[in-house]
């Protein structure tokens, strides 16, 4: 059962994410699409925190986080996108589909790790 | 004339007097044309090992013209995107020549006259601007994006260049499509797949392998690409606000020549139709094959399609004829 879930169609990405969150002690799982996210979320209602691309084949994130707040009725679970996107326009949709953070790319953990344990422990 | 903040482009100068050569490419630099100096019997070599050019300098000698003539057919059929610019002795010299064979060429100019060059040059290689500001930027943005993606390297970028060639580099090469307020097209990034392989397994890249297969290849190029692309497109082809923002995001698409294959970054199946074209001509018994593929990679709704058909069912036939002109 996992705290964080890394929904990235990158393996990268999702490598370098999930190797530094596990070192700092989460449980930690992935996801390929937002799609493929709706589904780990719903096999495991124990995540607390997910850390989200935008651009991705098959559902994009402002997808995905849009369908767990409206279809999943899941306000609790925290969205973090992580994405090249930096346009305001994608920033006001995630506002407004309960995304609570964003993070543009390329990852760094120890600008966010603070942020992180505050969420989930 | 070249100002110091100009890009540049490659020309190819096929002159076997070194005089004329040397004094050429000095013109050149003038004219912001980055001269490539080869003699004509080393020219096919010059040219497997420039990718990137804008155009070709040849010399018509009045006593070799055949020669001269067959080699810019040559390379016309070699790179018929590039322009070439022939040099002849005296104006008489080009236009005494058949109209297939001046139609090879996209001017001529002689060594008493260089300002035509100049023109020419003009006319067929720096006939965009790009900007300056634009140029910079995106240097920039993608050091910073090859720089985060790999360890212990040195990332040097080169003097940008207009090219007109449609070669591609390497055997690897992501494409992902721009769409902005004000320009739409393709970024590409080409490399060489044994090369990214080489990093990889000396762990200089993120991918964790010391046997990396072409698909730890293509993450590397693809997440490189999508770094650099999200940050272009932030920064430089800002969209229309009346775009359905869940329109605008996109995956880059990795090619890899060598593996003939192409990723369009998911693993759906995909439609394919094949076309099979045959002569009714017994005797001539020509067969051709076009096979056709839909990927719906960003976004599929079947389940909204039934409207359509009965939209489709539903339309006026009569109003809507191929070919019309429609005024608003």
């Amino acid at each position: 059962m996992a705290q964080i879930l890394i929904v990235d169609d990158s393996i990268t990405v999702r490598n370098e994410v999930h190797d530094f969150l596990a070192e700092h002690g989460f449980e930690v799982d992935i996801a390929i699409d937002g799609e493929d996210g709706l589904n780990k979320l719903s096999a495991d209602p124990q995540i607390k925190l997910i850390i989200c691309d935008v651009n991705m084949p098959n559902m994009d994130g402002l997808t995905m986080a849009e369908n767990i707040r409206n279809e999943q009725n899941n306000n609790d679970v925290i969205i973090v996108m992580l994405t090249t996107e930096n346009n305001p326009m994608m920033k006001q949709r995630g506002k407004e589909a309960g995304v609570k953070g964003w993070i543009v790319k390329p990852f760094n953990g120890n600008a966010v790790i603070g942020a992180i344990k505050k969420w989930i422990l | 004339m070249a100002t110091s903040n100009q890009v540049m482009s490659k020309v190819l100068i096929s002159e076997d007097d070194t005089d004329i050569r040397r004094n050429l490419s000095l013109f050149c630099e003038t004219i912001n044309i980055s001269p490539i100096r080869a003699s004509s019997d080393c020219l096919v070599t010059a040219l497997r090992n420039n990718l990137d050019l804008g155009g070709f300098f040849l010399y018509l000698p009045s006593n070799q013209a055949a020669t001269s003539l067959a080699l810019a057919q040559e390379l016309k059929d070699l790179r018929p995107d590039l322009p070439l610019f022939l040099r002849v002795d005296n104006n008489s010299q080009y236009y005494e020549l058949a109209k297939d064979k001046q139609a090879l060429f996209v001017g001529f100019y002689t060594l008493e006259d260089l300002s035509k060059l100049a023109k020419l040059v003009e006319q067929f290689i720096f006939n965009r601007q790009y900007p300056n500001g634009l140029i910079a930027g995106i240097k920039n943005i993608t050091l910073d994006a090859i720089s985060s993606q790999f360890y212990n390297v040195e990332v040097v970028a080169d003097q940008p260049y207009l090219i007109k060639d449609n070669i591609i580099f390497g055997h690897l090469f992501s494409m992902v499509p721009i769409e902005g307020s004000w320009c739409r097209g393709y970024l590409m990034m080409q490399t060489e797949q044994d090369k990214l392989e080489d990093m990889i397994a000396s762990q200089h890249t993120k991918v964790k392998s010391f046997r990396p297969s072409f698909k730890d290849v293509n993450a590397i190029l693809s997440e490189v690409t999508n770094l650099i692309w999200g940050k272009i497109k932030s920064n430089y082809f800002s969209s229309s606000p009346n775009l359905n923002t869940a329109e605008l995001t996109q995956v880059p698409i990795i090619i890899d020549h060598s593996q003939k294959y192409i990723s369009f970054g998911e693993n759906q199946v995909h439609l394919c139709l094949n076309y099979r074209i045959t002569s009714t001509d017994e005797e001539l018994a020509n067969e051709l094959f076009i096979s056709q593929k839909l990927v719906f990679n960003m976004k599929y709704s079947p389940e909204m399609f039934d409207d359509i058909e009965r939209a489709l069912a539903n339309k006026d036939i009569d109003n809507d004829i191929n070919g019309e002109l429609e005024i608003f």
